[in-house]
């Protein structure tokens, strides 16, 4: 039933076998241009200038953390490719947007502990980490998993949450979000942001901070507005192949649901609805890991559904779970619905509406 | 719907006036070229036979007749290879004798003598010229003309966007044959009780929608719709629902919706049929691809593939592959004793030098756009790994067997996946 294309002798008589050099290939006889490596190649523009900002914002140790943990994904697949045979041939474009985004979702600059001094995270140890992600994204979540014959759970947040449960303390509270950990309050959700956000902060409010530039948090996720306009221009140029709605409805039920949060305890709605859509977990998630074609719905139904769950699960894990990061839990959770979002919303086909 | 930019490559063929192509040496003359039942020949080895002669037919209703294209003499009944089907099916070969008999069964009627003959007679006429859709499905047109009576036809739609990539010859016929067309069209009128006629052009063929125009311009009932018509539009029912906003219900035929749709070059056989009393033995053909000299050819029906490269000088060494009908749908066929038929609306040639496959088959990565794109709104890549698993009863919920193999879903994969031809592959083998 499957049909590669191939060479094929011809079935007739010898007598017109003239030219039986001819290949004989199930139409069409013409193709698109656009490819899978061509899709990651945009990604790759559009993750390059993200870097741009996080070095901008976290300096030198960003760009070599983003250096590292590309650089290991490539050489995982590479190696693996010798190893495995078919299933695993190259796939060096897809491999080097996974390392990127580990490094681009990797949580810098972060306060061990409730004292004000504040001192980032040991560059060496940051350096460990990423590469440590990036292969197990590599081997274990994009070839190993790429075995069951498709992908359930997205590989780079796979990855950092086995990352980062020997690290948790208690349930649900990885360590490296200890510090403002309860934000169900308005007045430690401020605490949290003064803590976090005004050390070494290019801006002193915290509206600016969130939105312009803040040097705390996820790297890719250092300029909110930059992840905005770089991830709407590549979801434009692959428009049709990226699924927009993910993004968008993901956006919109965090807005939606912290204003309905804010209001309902009275408090300054526009700080809240803004520290829920600019934290970087949820800005780049949302344009970058949440938009992953092969670990999300075909359906636009499903995508909206998606999208929606995506919003609700990222508060409820960041509110009541404390798990600030709690955007790559709640993608995961999401991701295993997607072979039941699969068949939600399919399309009547024409003539049978 | 995202609309799919298809590069069409007609600048340089759509400016080359149709050529006269000689008569073939041996006629293959396909018993088959239609959608509908066999035919079995009328003739046997030894037979003599004069152009225009029927030489294969069928009392189902669901048929056309062939006719032979040359005069000579029948050398052998054998297989060969079916370019309609893809497949080896029964072909009637025959010799050139040089001698131009012609036969005179079918006798032409004069422009004036139309409103004097019965509709009967009409229909009749296009039945035994063995006219079919020359567009490409070969549905019999006489059956399209005779729809029940108590369906009143609408709509007589012209089908002149010739969507396809490189095809040329329909936007010839209507630059070079444009008042052969009114002649068809006034025919088909009179059959179907005086529709309204709507001709649907793409609005980039300007030389042939000036022609139209200017010789359409008095008719009356009579508008020309001029747009960007996709490539996906030139399906009849897809050109319906483009132009009306209707789409056909599942298992009925378009005449219940008071619409037919022909084609262009469907429309000049019929006007040849009933005022030059010629049946379909020759048709307007684009070769193109990577030929130095893109060519429109009027060629008999039953002339080899392969003598038509060799007159081009068509270097047999360089070419990889060779399509017949069109390069989103067509058959790349294994040789190029493969005759024209009926349906051959253009001969695509693919150079070796030229071919760089650009995409590689890698695992789905699940972007849905074969979904988004499937002019049917079918779910391309779940029917896919429905059949890979054998689940056919999962395909069949997904409708899998409505798709007309378009090829749009394998067009933008970008994963290279064979999505289409593996649909409507297993599409005949389990409905």
């Amino acid at each position: 039933m499957k049909k590669e294309p191939q060479k094929k002798k011809t079935p007739l008589s010898p007598s017109s076998l003239i030219d039986s050099e001819l290949v004989v290939e199930p139409a069409p006889h013409v193709t698109g241009q656009v490819t899978k490596d061509l899709l990651m190649k945009y990604t790759l523009v559009a993750l390059c200038i993200l870097a741009a900002t996080s070095v901008l914002a976290f300096g030198t140790t960003a760009l070599i953390m983003e250096i590292i943990a590309v650089a290991v994904a490539v050489i995982s697949d590479y190696l693996l490719s010798l190893v495995m045979n078919k299933r695993g041939s190259l796939n060096t474009y897809s491999a080097a947007v996974s390392g990127f985004i580990v490094a681009l979702s990797f949580s810098s600059g972060i306060p061990y502990s409730f004292e004000y001094a504040l001192p980032t995270m040991d560059p060496i140890f940051q350096y460990v980490a990423v590469a440590v992600i990036s292969a197990v994204t590599v081997i274990l979540f994009k070839k190993i998993q790429g075995l069951l014959g498709r992908k359930y759970l997205n590989p780079v947040a796979a990855a950092k949450l086995l990352f980062l449960v020997p690290m948790w303390n208690t349930a649900l509270i990885p360590q490296d979000h200890l510090i403002a950990a309860d934000i169900s309050s308005f007045t430690m959700l401020e605490g949290a942001l003064q803590m976090c956000y005004s050390f070494n902060a290019p801006f002193k409010d915290p509206i600016l901070t969130l939105t312009i530039m803040k040097n705390h948090g996820w790297l890719g996720g250092a300029s909110s507005i930059a992840v905005i306009v770089v991830g709407t221009a590549l979801l434009l140029v692959c428009r049709g192949y990226l699924k927009w709605r993910i993004p968008l409805t993901f956006l919109a039920t965090t807005a939606i649901i912290s204003i309905g949060y804010g209001a309902i305890n009275g408090e300054d709605i526009i700080l809240r609805v803004a520290y829920h859509l600019f934290v970087g977990s949820v800005i780049f998630l949302a344009f970058f890991m949440a938009t992953d074609p092969a670990t999300t719905p075909l359906t636009d139904l499903g995508q909206i559904i998606f999208g929606m769950g995506l919003g609700l699960l990222t508060f409820i894990l960041q509110i009541w779970g404390h798990f600030l990061g709690g955007s790559i839990l709640a993608l995961l959770i999401m991701n295993l619905t997607v072979p039941l979002l699969d068949r939600v919303g399919i399309n009547k086909p024409f003539g049978r509406r | 719907m995202l609309a799919i930019k298809i590069e069409d490559k007609k600048e340089k063929a759509r400016r080359v006036p149709v050529e006269v192509f000689p008569d073939p040496e041996t006629a293959v003359v396909l018993t088959l070229q239609h959608a509908g039942a066999q035919n079995v020949p009328l003739v046997s080895v030894g037979d003599k036979v004069s152009i225009g002669q029927k030489i294969a037919d069928s009392t189902e209703r669901m048929s056309a007749p062939v006719h032979s294209p040359i005069s000579g003499k029948v050398t052998k009944i054998d297989d060969t290879y079916n370019p309609c089907y893809a497949e080896i099916s029964q072909a009637i070969f025959i010799k050139n004798d040089g001698k131009g008999r012609k036969d005179k069964t079918l006798k032409p009627i004069s422009e004036s003598e139309l409103k004097d003959v019965s509709t009967d007679f009409l229909v009749e006429r296009v039945r035994e010229a063995g006219i079919i859709g020359l567009g490409g499905a070969g549905f019999p047109t006489h059956i399209k003309l005779s729809p029940p009576s108590d369906k009143p036809i609408k709509n007589l739609v012209v089908n002149a966007c010739e969507s396809d990539v490189y095809a040329t010859s329909d936007e010839r016929l209507l630059i070079e044959k444009t008042s052969n067309i009114l002649k068809g069209v006034k025919v088909m009128c009179k059959v179907l009780g005086s529709p309204e006629v709507v001709i649907a052009i793409k609005n980039n063929k300007v030389e042939a929608l000036e022609k139209l125009k200017d010789v359409f311009s008095e008719e009356p009932d009579t508008r020309i719709v001029a747009r960007p018509f996709t490539y996906q539009q030139g399906d009849a029912g897809l050109l319906q629902k483009a132009l009306f906003g209707w789409e056909i219900p599942n298992g009925k035929r378009s005449y219940e919706m008071g619409a037919i749709v022909h084609n262009v070059a469907t429309i000049n056989a019929v006007a040849k049929a009933v005022f030059e009393g010629e049946p379909l033995i020759s048709r307007v053909t684009t070769l193109n691809g990577d030929t130095e000299e893109p060519k429109n050819l009027l060629v008999k029906i039953g002339t080899p593939v392969g003598h038509i490269l060799d007159y081009f000088k068509v270097g047999l060494n360089n070419i990889r592959k060779v399509v017949l009908g069109g390069v989103m749908m067509g058959t790349s066929i294994p040789t190029t004793e493969t005759p024209v038929t009926k349906r051959t609306s253009s001969i695509i040639v693919f150079a070796k030098s030229n071919h760089e496959p650009i995409k590689r088959r890698t695992d789905c990565i699940r972007c849905s756009r074969c979904i988004s794109a499937c002019p049917l709104h079918l779910n391309p890549i779940s029917i896919f790994e429905a059949l890979e698993k054998r689940d056919i009863e999962r395909a069949k919920r997904l409708h899998f067997a409505d798709c007309f193999r378009c090829g749009i879903c394998s067009y933008v994969c970008p994963s290279g996946i064979p999505l289409a031809s593996t649909i409507c592959g297993c599409g005949g083998l389990f409905v």
